[in-house]
């Protein structure tokens, strides 16, 4: 361990002496060009025993990385040491604890051919086979240890080919593994091969692919399959302003705990179509996922986002509001069917409803149920469908438990050169047993409206104001929320904000959960400093999500590239 | 780059990568494999409450390559076993990188069994442990599971005398099959679902082991974890709650054969536990043979 912390120091501290020269712009080594970033967050914990915050034994905690790549020609390496020994709490409480280099690799790239040897992302399609992939903010790192091949034999036409073990956390212990996972994708690009079809603004393109995951199928009571392969085939048409996409994917047999151990295969199909002119986009999207939950160990919890090889796209309306963030949709890729449908409208500037600069209008609808299911016969008295087919499904029926729901305007105009106007509404329902797993089996209903004013006072000297209320009677009841952020071009931010929960049914939940901050940017360094209080909840990002615990305290984060 | 046999020769390996991908193994029905849980056809002599006291479960995790297995792990135990012989209950389980098996001898002979690998990773490897250790029955002492020698008999004394259940076991072997009949009485109620674990051991395994530095080619291995004839545990009951007074019949059966087990050396290790906490009601022993 102590040799641990001073390799930890020594980074930090060469990264310290690095920062100063290298935000000046990219180094180089011999012919090479070195670059990479850091990121230091840390928070001191502060006990709320109203919020539910408890005060961190260790008080201070942090998320400490660092990537070096280092290019040279074609040639790349590149290396990411992580320091999460005592890690901020909701990362701890998802396993996300431990050091190292946890991310290394060596790449060869032409115009015909690229080679990666150690860690790599990679995703085929829409992610239905296959998406390994990052998300710092939500401790989410499904790389794959291994090798990958990509040829592009002929313009146009790319193949790909990856085989490797997902990183688990910080568990590196590879050779005591009893998984990994191998695939392969190949796309045409017909208006790349055929130049002649973009010139007439035709692009179409198909693709397929296929991933198979190894696992020790060794159990006392099931027939396991050592091998599990899920397939996918996909499409895209875009003529001028209209645009079709759609990808299908079927699993073979994958009894795992998520599923409860049932045989079944599994399906999914996305579409996607929009159109687009000057002023006006329209889309509709249609998903269906159905036993689709993919992962290295069949014995991962469905909770959590490790080890998943797949991931199934989010077609809802994706907010950024912070009244909505503890009610974003939580991708089920284990049944969910459900469609969404948005319009985009820009009334023209100059004109008597569009104002001098115009008017941005957008509406938008998403309903996703649960997947219609007619079970087979139990396996035991329990009821338990575990060892069984599980259940059949008709593929267009909609389940009777509505999912999510949300319907919604907003409306952004520049009022003159100092002014500008956001307004919004939204009705949300959102089914917190079934998403999030609360004992409440209550609908979720809340109308969610929303002002925002920018006031630019002169060329350096700026103010936001966001004033959001959510209304509902029911979980946590109405919230009030709003934030006021005065800029001062480039360097300098200042925002207060508070979140109060007004219409929560006892009275001593009525809380303020405030925040001040301040931050300073100079090139590519961040520097920002915050103290308040954050509500538990969920943190999502494009229907991938996790649990956070309530905190307060005071918290730093330096992030800086070079 | 556009070159006529470079796309031809990648399309055909690409054709065949994916062909060789394909290796999904369908599985047809029935799932479940040759039932292992079998109909309890003996009669189970009454027992007495005030004779039963509550024994406690010791898992040793230990391995063949491990330096200080014999005199941190095994020695001690075998001292515990003889300090406390009707209230310990020990089940060693091979686990960790020191039990992976070389390729060549001496050490090419695998221990190792998927649920031992299984409660290693869970109990010792998630809570920074290292081989040698031993986990009490399921519960933390002083904050820890995994727990060196030194603590192994002040943990089995802090874990309390209250007697929960009795286990009563038969063992039949036949054809090369053992069943293993459970009797589980309870005398005290239980909210939480309770499982039945039943493992095979086998003592008197002559393979070699490190010590120290050196290989000690016939070194005796005891209470070597064999198989679970119930994967990871079965309920009790349906419901999932333990009534006082209450008694429940399972019986599960374990092959030999493709195993080169000596069922006279074998022994039957039958615990339950409290599926959220873990905790170890009682544990019960007999010969397989």
């Amino acid at each position: 361990m102590k040799r641990q912390l001073l390799f930890l120091w020594q980074i930090l501290f060469l990264a310290l002496l690095l920062i100063p020269s290298l935000t000046k712009g990219q180094s180089t080594i011999g012919r090479g060009k070195i670059s990479g970033d850091f990121s230091f967050s840390g928070m001191y914990y502060l006990p709320d025993s109203l919020i539910n915050a408890t005060e961190a034994e260790e008080k201070v905690r942090a998320n400490t990385y660092l990537n070096l790549l280092y290019t040279n020609a074609n040639f790349s390496v590149g290396a990411r040491y992580e320091f999460y020994l005592f890690p901020l709490i909701d990362f701890e409480q998802i396993g996300y604890k431990g050091q190292g280099i946890t991310y290394f690799f060596a790449d060869y790239k032409n115009d015909f051919l690229q080679v990666t040897a150690g860690s790599f992302y990679e995703q085929f399609g829409n992610g239905f086979t296959l998406r390994a992939y990052e998300d710092r903010a939500l401790g989410i790192d499904n790389s794959l240890y291994g090798a990958r091949v990509k040829v592009t034999p002929y313009s146009g036409i790319n193949i790909k080919a990856i085989w490797g073990i997902q990183r688990k956390n910080f568990d590196f212990n590879f050779m005591d593994r009893k998984d990994f996972v191998r695939g392969g994708d190949m796309e045409v690009v017909f208006d790349e091969i055929f130049p002649k079809m973009s010139e007439r603004g035709f692009s179409t393109s198909v693709g397929g692919s296929f991933v198979s995951k190894y696992e020790n199928p060794k159990d006392v009571t099931l027939k396991l399959p050592a091998n599990v392969g899920v397939w996918s085939l996909r499409f895209l048409f875009r003529y001028k302003g209209f645009r079709i996409e759609s990808e299908y994917a079927n699993k073979i047999n994958d009894p795992n705990l998520g599923n409860g151990f049932i045989y079944k295969n599994g399906e999914a199909l996305f579409i996607t179509t929009s159109y687009s002119q000057k002023g006006l986009g329209v889309s509709l999207s249609f998903i269906r996922t159905d036993n689709m939950d993919f992962r290295s160990q069949r014995n991962t919890p469905n909770t959590t986002p490790l080890l998943q090889i797949n991931n199934m796209p989010s077609i809802n309306h994706q907010y950024t509001y912070a009244l909505l963030g503890n009610y974003s949709f939580v991708s089920q890729p284990n049944g969910e069917i459900g469609l969404q449908l948005q319009a985009n409208y820009n009334i023209p500037k100059k004109t008597k409803i569009g104002g001098k600069y115009g008017t941005d209008l957008t509406i938008h609808y998403s309903r996703l149920h649960d997947i219609d299911k007619q079970f087979v016969a139990a396996s035991d008295s329990l009821g338990s469908l575990k060892g069984t087919d599980g259940y059949t499904s008709h593929f267009l029926k909609f389940g009777k438990n509505l999912l999510y729901q949300d319907i919604g305007f907003e409306m952004s105009r520049r009022l003159n050169s100092h002014w500008k106007l956001g307004l919004e509404y939204n009705f949300l329902t959102y089914n917190l047993h079934l998403l999030q797993g609360e004992a409440d089996t209550n609908l979720f209903k809340g109308h969610h409206a929303g002002v925002e004013v920018q006031y630019k006072i002169n060329s350096r000297h700026a103010l936001r104001l966001d004033a959001q209320h959510l209304y509902s009677k029911q979980d946590m009841g109405s919230w009030l929320h709003l934030l006021i952020e005065y800029s001062i071009s480039p360097h300098w931010f200042f925002s207060v904000a508070d979140a109060w929960n007004y219409g929560n049914s006892q009275k001593e939940k009525k809380i303020h959960y405030f925040n001040v901050a301040a931050t300073y940017i100079i090139k590519t360094t961040r520097i920002s400093l915050q103290y308040g209080k954050t509500r538990e909840g969920i943190l999502c990002s494009g229907g991938v999500c996790r649990t956070v615990p309530a905190s307060y305290g005071v918290g730093l984060s330096v992030i800086t590239s070079f | 780059m556009q070159n006529r046999p470079f796309f031809i020769l990648f399309t055909l390996l690409s054709l065949v990568s994916l062909t060789l991908l394909f290796s999904c193994d369908k599985i047809e029905p029935p799932y479940f494999k040759d039932s292992n849980l079998v109909q309890t056809d003996v009669d189970f002599p009454d027992i007495l409450k005030d004779t039963v006291t509550r024994k406690i479960l010791i898992e040793e995790y230990s391995a063949q390559q491990c330096q200080n297995c014999p005199t941190q792990g095994a020695g001690p135990l075998a001292q515990l076993l003889e300090k406390y012989p009707k209230k310990i209950e020990v089940v060693c389980m091979h686990a960790g990188a020191l039990a992976r098996p070389n390729p060549i001898p001496p050490f090419d002979y695998d221990f190792r069994t998927d649920f031992g690998t299984n409660l290693y990773q869970q109990y010792v490897l998630a809570e920074g442990g290292g081989i040698p250790c031993a986990v009490v029955n399921r519960t933390r002492y002083q904050g820890m599971y995994p727990l060196g020698n030194v603590d192994w008999e002040a943990a089995v004394l802090s874990i309390d005398t209250q007697v929960y259940a009795s286990i009563q076991l038969i063992a039949k072997f036949e054809n090369n099959l053992l069943v293993a009949h459970t009797k589980t009485t309870f005398y005290q109620s239980i909210a939480n679902p309770v499982v039945l674990s039943l493992l095979l051991i086998e003592d008197n395994i002559i393979s070699p082991q490190m010590d120290g530095a050196t290989i000690i080619e016939n070194y005796v291995h005891n209470h070597v974890l064999r198989a679970s004839l119930n994967g990871d545990g079965t309920y009790l009951n349906s419901s999932g709650i333990i009534e006082k007074d209450s008694s429940y019949l399972q019986s599960h059966q374990v092959s030999f054969a493709e195993h080169d087990w000596n069922i006279n050396n074998c022994s039957l290790v039958a615990f339950i536990f409290d599926e959220s906490t873990g905790e170890v009601f009682q544990v019960n022993r007999i010969k397989a043979k």
